[in-house]
């Protein structure tokens, strides 16, 4: 369609919404998008670790032997990986790489990209249910899955075939995994970065047992990200309910949730998680989380209660209850979404808390001791005073909570009206 | 003014209340028991009342005296033990006598434990057992019987002399403890009928005897039967405990938990002390310069390495300075409060020694909370740089200086008055990091272990020692807030 000069343009009433213009004022900001990028890399570490580094060979065969695909093969091993952020992170990473194909065949089947987006939006929708159920599938023992067999150290093995004829094996770029632990535990043992051992080039150095300190970084990522996103996400959705009761019900109900809030605010914050964590015995990531999450939420719904209160008495709330419309809907429908600008800004920041949080645990010898955190690492360091141990996860930890920060000060500029560029 | 402050203190006691109620209730809800380590060894206490018996599955010795001394046996609300009944007593016997044919090992372990923990209240339904009941049965009830007369003298603190008074008590409930195990009240296993109607017959007379002790007037009075249902609780005796300001011993070292806490504050207040008005200075120094310097290459400098020092968690800051300057360079000392022969010297070089040691750590505790208040002074010094009032103040010819120090700074200083009430919080938790790391044995470093160790009274009372400094601190700051902006109004 042309556009016919002698008819004025119809004049664009749509206007800008205030996600689009946070958006642009976002992207303005050159250190926060800096750090979303950064970010992002750390998702696609934390997801592709296995390609990265794996104790497994990716190809195998032993002489006389046929070929083998470990790699793929114990990729859903519970007994290889043991917990169940490893298992997560596994499927999480098929499925990313599957997405990916998805979108390569919707660009050669479409060709406009205007319905490209819908038709991928579409899939998208489904597709991350698909991998949802799979995730909870996974949760559950699937037996057809879990073929294992013993464990095998293919480094030792690929040592006495090395040379002889039809052998082959091929490692991933970095051929250690998290957990392994070198046969030569005395010689190995806190190798500064660079250290060749008899398995292979260590760039990081090695830790304590032998394993490659690399790989544990790498790995590291994992439950750095899971425990920052997911303790937030608890306690922001106790947050937003409690706050969004507090604030839009009053009354007894709000001086009750004040109260709840004064009481949780006057223990400290990192005494009350250990008190959680040590008391209940359990030391899996999940319940750090949890505990996070019930210490955690009383900043959120301080926040949105503070909104609520503010935007109880403006017109549109009248308007919406004279049309007959219920609380629950006015709440979560009307009120909620004007609140939750400053809810995401400190949600940023909350999830580089949480990581430090983890960390901390995880320093003070409260943390999950199955899986490899950098505070763990840290804490071998100290003990040990080892300078690549202590180096290596300290700047991780450092450039993950600054990048977090900028994110998170670029976001609170960028919805402040009066910071606008 | 008064009346608000009156309110504001008012409003305190039920959220101190509702501190002291929810930690505790996590302590009750947490599974997993604590555990007798330190318990104090048993002093006194000698013989396994009841243990003789074959076959039993319930907690050792040590277990059971420091349940019995913590009061961690009695029942949680309600003590519904006042009046026991027989035929119950009988069943839970009987569960741990027919074992494992008949009854799963989780019902047979409650079984022994819950006799275990009756106490004084089983023995009046236990005497009528006796009576009734014959063979094994009875030998069961018998132990039963001896191990619910059994008392527990009270443990002492360790490495503290008894007193007079206090070794006779200990002499006359050693005596009444060695009668239970004697001749007179016992009989072998596969006594005859008439051996053991006698001495059926001395537990009478025993009882007799015992009755009107001040153990068993409960039996008598209908009110102090209502006391102790509601007394005799972990719940009452908690509550007693603390409106008498009374946090219990610690299960560990069985000293006074106010005078540990009271011990260790005087680590973690030269810590904290110092570094607080350390920081604030400094964050307000550093806040009026950024802001008044706004966008010049001073303020981006000041506020990308305040950005970077904020980003940087306190555990690896202590751990990167203890390796570099105090292990690597060997500028300061890596560990410890003071030298290990710091007693030797005399008061001036002792202050010294200690100074000595004090500045890796205060270093950790400052830069955290200057990074953070330094922010926020910068922020709101910003934003009243922007004001009219300080235009004005400018055009009617004042200079520089006197507009930030005279007209702004009291203004854009207001937001950090907030903060003071968090600081002591944020300062608390800090301490747990750095004084392990340091080996300073201060007020978290007693946290941390007191929650490692599981000793509950110590971790009750730390919580509700850190939870009243919190309250205060967040008093103090909305009063100074009042007292500075008069716009404010609490009426």
């Amino acid at each position: 369609m042309t556009a016919d000069p002698s008819v004025p343009a119809e004049p664009d009433h749509k206007g800008e919404s205030q996600w689009s213009i946070a958006l642009r004022q976002f992207r303005k900001r050159s250190t926060a998008v800096w750090g979303l990028r950064g970010v992002r890399a750390l998702f696609y570490i934390a997801v592709f670790a296995p390609v990265l580094c794996s104790g497994l060979p990716l190809l195998w065969r032993a002489p006389g032997g046929s070929l083998e695909l470990p790699w793929l093969a114990k990729m859903f091993d519970r007994l290889y990986w043991s917990n169940g952020v490893d298992r997560f992170f596994n499927l999480l990473m098929f499925a990313v790489v599957i997405w990916w194909i998805i979108r390569l065949v919707l660009r050669l089947i479409e060709s406009d990209p205007k319905a490209r987006e819908a038709r991928s939006g579409q899939v998208l929708r489904w597709y991350v249910l698909f991998v949802a159920v799979l995730a909870v599938a996974q949760g559950f023992k699937m037996p057809g899955l879990y073929t294992s067999k013993q464990y095998i150290d293919y480094h030792e093995l690929h040592e006495t075939y090395d040379g002889q004829d039809g052998h082959t094996a091929l490692f991933t770029l970095v051929p250690f995994g998290h957990r392994e632990q070198s046969p030569r535990g005395t010689v190995d043992r806190f190798q500064g970065p660079g250290y060749t051992s008899s398995r292979g080039y260590h760039l990081l150095g090695t830790s304590e047992t032998g394993q490659d300190v690399l790989a544990k970084l790498l790995y590291g990522t994992r439950i750095s990200l899971t425990v920052g996103l997911l303790a937030v996400a608890i306690y922001v959705t106790i947050g937003l309910i409690m706050g969004g009761i507090a604030g839009f019900a009053g009354g007894w109900t709000d001086l009750l949730i004040m109260r709840l809030i004064e009481i949780i605010l006057s223990v400290p914050g990192l005494f009350l998680i250990l008190t959680i964590i040590a008391l209940f015995n359990d030391r899996s990531i999940f319940m750090i989380m949890i505990a996070i999450g019930i210490v955690g939420w009383t900043g959120i719904a301080r926040l949105v209660r503070g909104e609520f209160i503010r935007e109880r008495g403006k017109d549109y709330v009248a308007a919406a209850r004279s049309l007959g419309l219920s609380n629950t809907r006015i709440l979560f429908r009307h009120v909620m979404p004007n609140a939750v600008a400053p809810v995401i800004v400190s949600a940023t920041f909350g999830v580089a808390a949480a990581i430090i949080t983890e960390s901390t645990l995880s320093f003070l010898g409260l943390g999950d001791p199955t899986v490899p955190s950098w505070g763990q690492m840290l804490n071998t360091g100290r003990t040990f005073q080892e300078w690549h141990m202590i180096a290596v996860p300290g700047i991780a930890i450092f450039l993950t909570v600054t990048m977090l920060n900028l994110v998170g000060d670029g976001l609170r500029d960028a919805m402040d009206p009066k910071l606008r560029k | 003014m008064f009346s608000y402050i009156i309110k504001r203190v008012l409003i305190m006691i039920p959220t101190f209340f509702g501190v002291s109620m929810a930690i505790w209730l996590v302590m009750v809800m947490a599974p997993g028991r604590p555990t007798s380590r330190g318990g104090g060894g048993g002093q006194g206490a000698g013989a396994d009342p009841g243990g003789k018996m074959e076959g039993r599955e319930g907690r050792n010795v040590s277990e059971r005296i420091f349940r019995d001394q913590f009061g961690l046996n009695r029942p949680l609300f309600w003590n519904n033990w006042v009046g026991l009944e027989k035929a119950e007593m009988q069943a839970l016997i009987r569960t741990v006598l027919e074992g494992k044919q008949k009854h799963s090992i989780s019902d047979i372990g409650e079984a022994t434990e819950a006799l275990e923990d009756f106490d004084r209240y089983a023995v009046p339904p236990l005497l009528e057992l006796l009576e009734e009941t014959s063979g094994a049965e009875q030998d069961a009830v018998l132990g039963w019987l001896r191990a619910s007369a059994f008392q527990y003298p009270p443990l002492l603190q360790q490495g503290k002399q008894r007193s007079e008074d206090e070794l006779a008590r200990d002499r006359k409930i050693n005596l009444e403890n060695k009668r239970l195990d004697s001749a007179e009240l016992n009989w072998q296993p596969g006594a005859s009928e008439a051996e053991r109607n006698t001495i059926v017959a001395s537990w009478k007379a025993w009882w007799s005897e015992k009755k009107g002790s001040e153990r068993w007037t409960y039996l008598d009075s209908a009110t102090e039967r209502l006391g102790l249902r509601i007394g005799d609780t972990q719940f009452g005796k908690y509550w007693k405990n603390l409106l008498s300001f009374d946090f219990g011993k610690s299960f560990k070292s069985n000293e006074p938990v106010t005078s540990i806490i009271l011990s260790k504050m005087k680590y973690s207040l030269s810590l904290a002390v110092p570094s607080f008005l350390i920081a604030w200075i400094l964050a307000v120094l550093l806040g009026v310069m950024g802001a008044a310097n706004h966008n010049k290459p001073i303020d981006q400098g000041s506020a990308v390495f305040l950005f970077m020092l904020y980003s940087i968690p306190s555990f690896l800051m202590g751990t990167v300075l203890q390796k570099w300057l105090a292990v690597d360079m060997g500028w300061f000392p890596s560990l410890r409060w003071e030298s290990v022969d710091a007693h030797k010297l005399n008061t001036w070089e002792q202050l010294k020694d200690v100074l000595y040691h004090l500045w890796l750590p205060l270093l950790c505790y400052t830069y955290g909370s200057l990074a953070f208040i330094s922010r926020q002074a910068r922020s709101g010094m910003l934003e009243v740089m922007q004001s009219d009032f300080v235009r004005t103040a400018y055009a009617k010819g004042c200079s520089r200086q006197r507009v930030i120090w005279r007209h702004a700074v009291r203004n854009g200083m207001m937001p950090l008055i907030t903060l003071l009430g968090t600081a002591l919080p944020v300062l608390l938790a800090g301490s747990v990091v750095i004084e392990s790391i340091f080996g300073i044995p201060g007020f978290g470093k007693a946290m941390l272990d007191a929650i490692l160790n599981k000793d509950y009274n110590l971790v009750m009372g730390v919580a509700l020692f850190s939870s009243v400094l919190t309250l205060i601190g967040l008093l103090i700051a909305d009063i100074l807030y009042a007292m500075v902006d008069p716009r404010v109004s609490y009426s």
